[in-house]
């Protein structure tokens, strides 16, 4: 009698077991320029169509809009997209002018981002500048934000749909939506220098994560400088701080924009308005300093 | 002196423990790690062979693994042990401060940002 | 514990341990084992003896003779100086300790295993503190510690061999507290 008791126990036991695993299902495909990849429980992965259709509707409509307002500078975007491009003022304010969502006025003179590369004459930058101070003759790009802006629609078609848990990553600008069964949703910071090691690992739930770094998109000058894709639009220069930034926030749009804003600002300025904003920040200097501030540790792995 | 019980609670109980943490194996990526005294590098599993102490020491690095091939110190020990091809494998030549090691860690996050 | 008979003779029976505990040290430098890096630990033998005829001061005088000739007459000094003193000191105290303690429901089999993984515990210790920093050393640990209970279990039996030979011995029985 107590040996079937056991055996009863030890079925029961199993079965609980088997029961917390929750598995998993991911969908990886190309977009944005990048590998996008969908997570969701198994139970949902039907969700997985709808929020590939509308990151794929989503990036489409950026990028008609975009070309259409840089060819016309009057024509009127969607109201979705509009409403997107105003939100680059916040930016702008947050880094003085240096974020702009005209900046590829500038770094389309380097060739960014398709090639070919060169170094623009001092001139031809200056006149960019001008441009953009003035908002004439310029290109816009919402590159800085929009992929962050995408992935939280992608996550608000998971939740509609009543999926708890789930993770859009877009090339590492990405959304923890709920928990996993037995813990937060955890994610690796790269490490700049060496792209097998990681700087921190991070724990999310209902929260953005988003890096930008120098080493995404670059070229080599003739002079030997490294030439990459986030430019100063007050300077027309790179910023000189950092390797890489990494941004926590509520949504990917704002850990994604603020992820480029904060390269362009020093760590004293960036301190204060992650502060201001609440959003912890992990900064990678380029003398190799790793600096966590506004409570970027408390999201580490404990 | 005549056997007694509490000897053989004793020794289960040590043998318990070694055999304890010698089940716990790792498993997951592996890397490789050439330990010097108080650094440690990651070593690129490719063919070649790595000289160090002027020549003393050399290390024979495969795609699979690594082992020392020759040292000069004492008993060899370095050598005895052999590959270090497998999660938690390690090689170490005391008298000239170095080791092999490969360390395996399971992936422990779900996502990496970049 | 209680002092020997008397004091000559504690002195030369120290001594004499002694020179048997270095004897098996240096004779063990030449016993290879299949696994490499393990020794047998036979000079353990001789500190064992000291703690259960005599008492622990003589068994750590013993210790400490035995790991500073040791390696003065095998070679490699100053390395295998600052991972043996360590290791037979505190391989010593653990057993001074447990026979202390547990003499009357032990015996040397058991305290010989607990010297054994003592002695490897502090030798991984040392090396790791002292020559390869790194934790991944301890990796190797369990296999030396399993092995090391082995071995200690034989030094243990051939310490109680002894033991019970010498008790009954009629030479000895002075020389000796039961």
């Amino acid at each position: 009698m107590p040996k079937l008791l056991a055996r009863i126990l030890c079925c029961f036991l199993i079965v609980a077991l088997y029961g917390c695993k929750e598995s998993y299902k991911t969908e990886q495909f190309y977009a944005m320029g990048t590998f996008v990849s969908i997570t969701v429980p198994e139970d949902d992965a039907d969700v997985i169509v709808d929020a590939r259709s509308k990151i794929t509707a989503l990036e489409a409509a950026v990028k008609v809009d975009t070309e259409k307002f840089n060819k016309n500078p009057r024509y009127k975007p969607r109201l979705a997209i509009s409403e997107l491009i105003s939100r680059g003022k916040a930016y702008e304010l947050i880094t003085d002018g240096r974020f702009s969502i005209y900046s590829a006025t500038v770094s389309k003179l380097y060739g960014f981002p398709e090639g070919a590369y060169r170094v623009p004459e001092q001139a031809e930058i200056d006149t960019a500048l001008d441009n953009i101070s003035r908002g004439t003759n310029v290109t816009m790009d919402l590159g800085a934000y929009a992929k962050g802006w995408i992935v939280d629609e992608a996550i608000n078609e998971i939740k509609d749909a009543g999926v708890k848990t789930a993770m859009v990553n877009a090339g590492g600008d990405l959304f923890a939506l709920g928990k996993r069964p037995d813990r937060d949703w955890r994610v690796a910071i790269q490490d700049p220098k060496n792209n097998r090691d990681y700087i921190s690992i991070i724990n999310l739930e209902n929260m953005a994560v988003a890096t930008s770094g120098d080493y995404e998109r670059f070229f080599k000058a003739q002079d030997g400088r490294t030439i990459f894709h986030i430019f100063d639009a007050t300077t027309g220069q790179n910023p000189e701080y950092y390797h890489s930034v990494s941004v926590i926030a509520s949504t990917t749009e704002e850990a994604d924009g603020l992820s480029t804003a904060f390269f362009l600002i020093n760590p004293a300025e960036v301190r204060a308005k992650c502060k201001k904003l609440n959003t912890p920040v992990l900064l990678y200097t380029v003398n190799g300093n790793i600096m966590k501030l506004c409570g970027w540790e408390k999201f580490e792995k404990k | 002196m005549k056997k007694s019980k509490f000897d053989i609670l004793i020794i289960a109980v040590l043998t318990a423990a070694s055999l304890f943490f010698m089940l716990d194996v790792q498993s997951g990526e592996k890397r490789l790690y050439l330990i010097d005294k108080n650094t440690k590098e990651e070593i690129k599993l490719e063919d070649r062979d790595i000289s160090l102490d002027n020549g003393h020491v050399i290390i024979q690095v495969t795609s699979e693994g690594a082992r020392f091939l020759e040292s000069d110190c004492p008993n060899r020990i370095c050598i005895k042990q052999g590959w270090v091809k497998n999660c938690g494998d390690t090689a170490v030549c005391v008298p000239k401060h170095l080791a092999l090691v490969m360390e395996c860690k399971e992936q422990d996050y779900d996502a990496i940002s970049q | 514990m209680t002092p020997s008979p008397n004091n000559h003779s504690r002195l030369a029976m120290t001594g004499l341990f002694a020179a048997f505990t270095v004897a098996l040290g240096v004779l063990e430098s030449f016993i290879a084992l299949p696994v490499p890096g393990v020794r047998i630990g036979l000079s353990n033998v001789g500190i064992m003896l000291c703690l259960y005829l005599i008492d622990f001061p003589a068994a750590m005088y013993v210790a400490v003779t035995k790991s500073i000739l040791v390696p003065l007459l095998t070679g490699n000094l100053i390395v295998k100086m600052s991972i043996a003193l360590p290791s037979t000191l505190a391989a010593t105290a653990i057993m001074g300790f447990a026979v202390l303690l547990m003499r009357k429901f032990t015996t040397p089999l058991s305290i010989g295993a607990l010297g054994a993984v003592a002695h490897i515990c502090t030798q991984f210790f040392v090396v790791k503190n002292l020559y390869i920093k790194a934790d991944a050393i301890y990796n190797l640990l369990p296999y030396f510690c399993f092995f090391s209970v082995l071995t200690g279990v034989l030094t243990g039996y051939i310490t109680r061999i002894i033991i019970n030979n010498i008790r009954e011995d009629q030479r000895c029985i002075s020389c000796f507290k039961k």
